[in-house]
């Protein structure tokens, strides 16, 4: 069974994308390494709404109104996916925004959009024939992707300037 | 360390540098000439290895003062032990486009 776990504040910090690349430093458990499921991670307890069951897509994150300037900073958000064959993707509009994506299980895919500027995008897959894609439009964004396991896929495209990009794929 | 400067127009001179970072490298574009230059530019990385695939591809508008060094996208990219990569530098000024810098390398 997958669990989504969807959560938002208002924090503008860097802290849990800083945990994301640490975390792909670990070296996985014997268990994980042999099912291929790794296990739960600490840094997913931020969450503030739980989704059971079997969500293969989700959709969310934040999409300010184009017509209203959004408040810099105002949200975060993450998407949480532990299974296979998981899917997620999300849609971000606005500036000074955070949206990380994490996904353990075989199979996953994430699928990021974002269009603004001065936002921290951040996914973190661990398992193989996992697939991660970012479209980023906009100044100055910080873009960060991590993945653990064999097989992994992982595109980017980025118009504007001022981005930092961080790429690693770590074979497990 | 810059790889590689191909042909370029008259006083022109870009290259990518390639500068270590941890288990990775960091990878940029860089540019100058003696003259303002205005235009558009395209960075494109393509890795391939044993954990997997990465295609990057940034783009963004070219301002540079002249005689200023000015750098154009930054990636910065984990190359695994076995692991291949080329990185392609593309500016676009004054409407006439330049290949200025293409490198290909990988880890042993």
């Amino acid at each position: 069974m997958n669990t989504v776990i969807v959560s938002r504040c208002h924090h503008r910090t860097s802290f849990y994308l800083i945990a994301l690349v640490c975390a792909a430093q670990l070296p996985p458990s014997p268990a994980s390494a042999q099912s291929g499921m790794a296990p739960p991670i600490s840094y997913t307890d931020f969450s503030r709404m739980l989704l059971s069951g079997n969500p293969l897509l989700l959709n969310n994150t934040n999409r300010n109104d184009a017509n209203q300037p959004p408040a810099p900073g105002s949200n975060f958000s993450t998407i949480d996916q532990r299974g296979a064959n998981d899917s997620a993707s999300g849609d971000v509009s606005g500036f000074g925004n955070m949206t990380v994506q994490v996904q353990n299980g075989i199979g996953n895919s994430s699928v990021l959009s974002v269009v603004g500027n001065q936002n921290t995008i951040g996914t973190f897959q661990r398992g193989n024939n996992d697939s991660a894609s970012i479209s980023v439009v906009g100044q100055n964004n910080k873009i960060t992707d991590v993945q653990i396991g064999s097989n992994l896929s992982f595109g980017l495209q980025q118009v504007g300037n001022g981005a930092t990009v961080t790429v690693q794929q770590i074979r497990r | 360390m810059p790889l590689l400067d191909n042909a370029q127009p008259p006083g022109i001179v870009c290259s990518v540098l390639e500068e270590p970072s941890g288990s990775g490298v960091r990878f940029r574009g860089r540019v100058n000439g003696p003259e303002d230059m205005t235009g558009t530019y395209t960075f494109q990385i393509s890795k391939t290895g044993p954990a997997g695939s990465s295609t990057i591809n940034q783009a963004g508008k070219v301002a540079a003062p002249a005689n200023t060094e000015t750098f154009l996208g930054s990636t910065t990219l984990s190359v695994e032990p076995g692991a291949s990569y080329t990185v392609r530098l593309t500016i676009d000024v004054n409407g006439a486009i330049h290949t200025c810098a293409s490198s290909k390398g990988d880890r042993q």
